[in-house]
C-alpha cells in the first residue's frame, strides 16, 4: 500500500510514468488508455503524501482537497510544458515544491497559518537569547558518537547522502563544525528556519538508521 | 508577476545548485532573476526549503477519500476536455452562449442569484461544488458534465476578477473563495432554494 512505501520509492515509480507521459504530451500526442492509467497512478501515489503535508499544517478538509486539486491542475499544465524537463529527473522535488508553492500562495492570501517555524526567533525569557540558540542541541554530535564503529559510520554517511538536498547541506555543514547561525548566513535564511531544517534532518536520520537496523 | 510554474522551476534550479555542492545564498540566486519577482521568489525559496520534502503520507478518512475522488474526477474530466482541442469556456461564456441571464439560470437551478454570480467569478472553491450542481448545470446549459467541469476550472472573466470602484479608482480587496456551503448560506437563499439543496448541504 502507499503508506508502506517510502517517498523515494513512490518518486522512482512516478518518474518513469512521468517520462512516458511527457514524451507524448509535449509533442501534442493523444493519451492512450495506458497513459491515462499512468497519470491516474501518479496522482494516486502523490495523494496521501499531499494530504499528509496539508493536514500537518492544520488545513481543514475543504482546503486539503483544494490543495490536491491545485497540484493536479499544475501537474497537467507542466506535463505539457517542453521546457519543464527537470520534473522528469527530480519528480520528488517537483511535487514537494509544487505543494509548497500552493501553500505559500494560500498563506499570502490568508496569512493565517504556518507561523510555527518563525517562533524559534522568539527570545527565551524577557531578555534571553533567541530560542534557536538554546535548542541547537548536540543531537547530531550524539548521533555521530553512537556511530563510531567504521561500519556504523558508513551507514550514517549513507543515510546522510540519502537526505533531501537542503537537509543534507545543513547537516554536512554542522558536521564540519559550522554553527546554525553561520549556515543561515551562508544560505541567506533566517537562523530559525535553519534550526527547523536541522531538527527535521536529525529526526529523519534517526528514522532511517532505526528502520535500517530493524530490516 | 510570473506564474506558479516559474516559481517552481526556479526553486528546482536553486536546489540543483545546492545539490552540486555550490553554496549560493538565496539572495545571490535571486539577484539573477527579474527584479519584479525577486522579493516573492526570495520569500518562497526560504519557505520551500524550510517546509522541505513531503514528510509522510496519511491514511485518508472516508470523507477525505470521497472529496479526493471527486477532485480527481473533476480534474481528469477537465483535462480530457482540454486535450480534446475543443475551446475551454468558463461558466459565463457557456451561459451567454445559451442567451441566459444569471437570474434566469439561477431560477432554473433553484440557486440564489448571488451564489451563481460568485461561482462565475471563480470565488466558490471548486473542490466543494456538489456533483448534482454540475449535472444540473450541464442540463440547463445543454452540454456535458465534462464541459461544465472544464468551465469550473477555467479562468473567470477578467472583469469579474478586477473589482474596481469606478468613482474613486480604488481597487477593492480581493474577494475570498469560500466553500459551496458557505457561499450558499451567505447568499440569503429563499425557503424554496434551501429545500432544493438541503440534502446536498446536509451531506457537506
Amino acid at each position: 500500500m502507499t503508506q508502506q512505501r517510502s517517498w523515494y520509492e513512490v518518486v522512482q515509480e512516478c518518474q518513469a510514468r512521468v517520462a512516458r507521459l511527457r514524451a507524448v504530451l509535449t509533442t501534442g500526442g493523444a493519451l492512450t488508455p495506458e497513459l491515462w492509467a499512468d497519470l491516474d497512478a501518479v496522482i494516486l501515489a502523490m495523494r496521501n503524501w499531499i494530504y499528509g503535508r496539508a493536514r500537518s499544517l492544520g488545513l481543514d478538509e475543504d482546503a486539503r482537497s483544494e490543495v490536491l486539486l491545485a497540484v493536479i491542475e499544475q501537474l497537467h499544465k507542466d506535463l505539457r510544458s517542453p521546457g519543464f524537463s527537470s520534473m522528469e529527473r527530480r519528480f520528488g522535488s517537483y511535487v514537494s515544491t509544487t505543494v509548497n508553492r500552493i501553500l505559500r500562495e494560500r498563506k499570502n492570501a490568508q496569512q493565517t497559518f504556518l507561523s510555527s517555524p518563525e517562533r524559534l526567533d522568539a527570545p527565551v525569557g524577557d531578555d534571553g537569547p533567541p530560542l534557536y540558540e538554546v535548542i541547537e542541541d548536540p543531537a547530531l554530535e550524539r548521533l555521530v558518537e553512537a556511530y563510531r564503529d567504521e561500519d556504523e559510520r558508513r551507514r550514517l554517511h549513507e543515510a546522510i547522502a540519502a537526505l533531501p538536498t537542503i537537509d543534507r547541506t545543513v547537516i554536512t555543514h554542522r558536521l564540519n563544525g559550522r554553527r546554525g547561525i553561520d549556515i543561515a548566513q551562508m544560505l541567506g535564511m533566517s537562523p530559525a528556519n535553519v534550526t527547523h531544517i536541522y531538527n527535521r534532518a536529525v529526526k529523519r536520520l534517526r528514522q532511517m538508521l532505526t528502520n535500517g537496523e530493524s530490516s | 508577476m510570473k506564474d506558479r510554474s516559474y516559481f517552481i522551476e526556479a526553486a528546482l534550479r536553486y536546489e540543483e545548485l545546492l545539490e552540486s555542492g555550490q553554496i549560493v545564498s538565496i539572495d545571490a540566486f535571486v539577484a539573477q532573476e527579474p527584479p519584479e519577482v525577486r522579493e516573492e521568489l526570495r520569500a518562497f525559496l526560504e519557505f520551500n526549503l524550510t517546509l522541505g520534502e513531503l514528510d509522510e503520507p496519511v491514511a485518508l478518512s472516508s470523507s477525505e477519500e470521497a472529496a479526493a475522488d471527486r477532485v480527481m474526477a473533476l480534474a481528469r474530466a477537465a483535462f480530457e476536455h482540454e486535450l480534446s482541442g475543443e475551446p475551454v469556456q468558463n461558466l459565463t461564456d457557456l451561459r451567454k452562449a445559451r442567451q441566459l441571464t444569471v437570474g434566469r439560470l439561477a431560477r432554473q437551478l433553484k440557486l440564489p442569484v448571488d451564489l451563481l454570480s460568485r461561482l462565475e467569478r471563480g470565488k466558490v472553491r471548486v473542490a466543494t461544488i456538489p456533483e448534482r450542481l454540475i449535472e444540473r448545470l450541464a442540463d440547463a446549459l445543454q452540454t456535458t458534465s465534462s464541459v461544465i467541469q472544464a468551465a469550473l476550472l477555467a479562468p473567470p472573466p477578467v472583469s469579474a476578477a478586477a473589482r474596481l470602484n469606478a468613482e474613486d479608482g480604488i481597487v477593492e480587496p480581493e474577494e475570498p473563495a469560500v466553500s459551496f456551503a458557505q457561499a450558499f448560506t451567505e447568499s440569503a437563499p429563499t425557503e424554496e432554494e434551501r429545500a432544493a439543496w438541503a440534502d446536498v448541504l446536509s451531506g457537506v
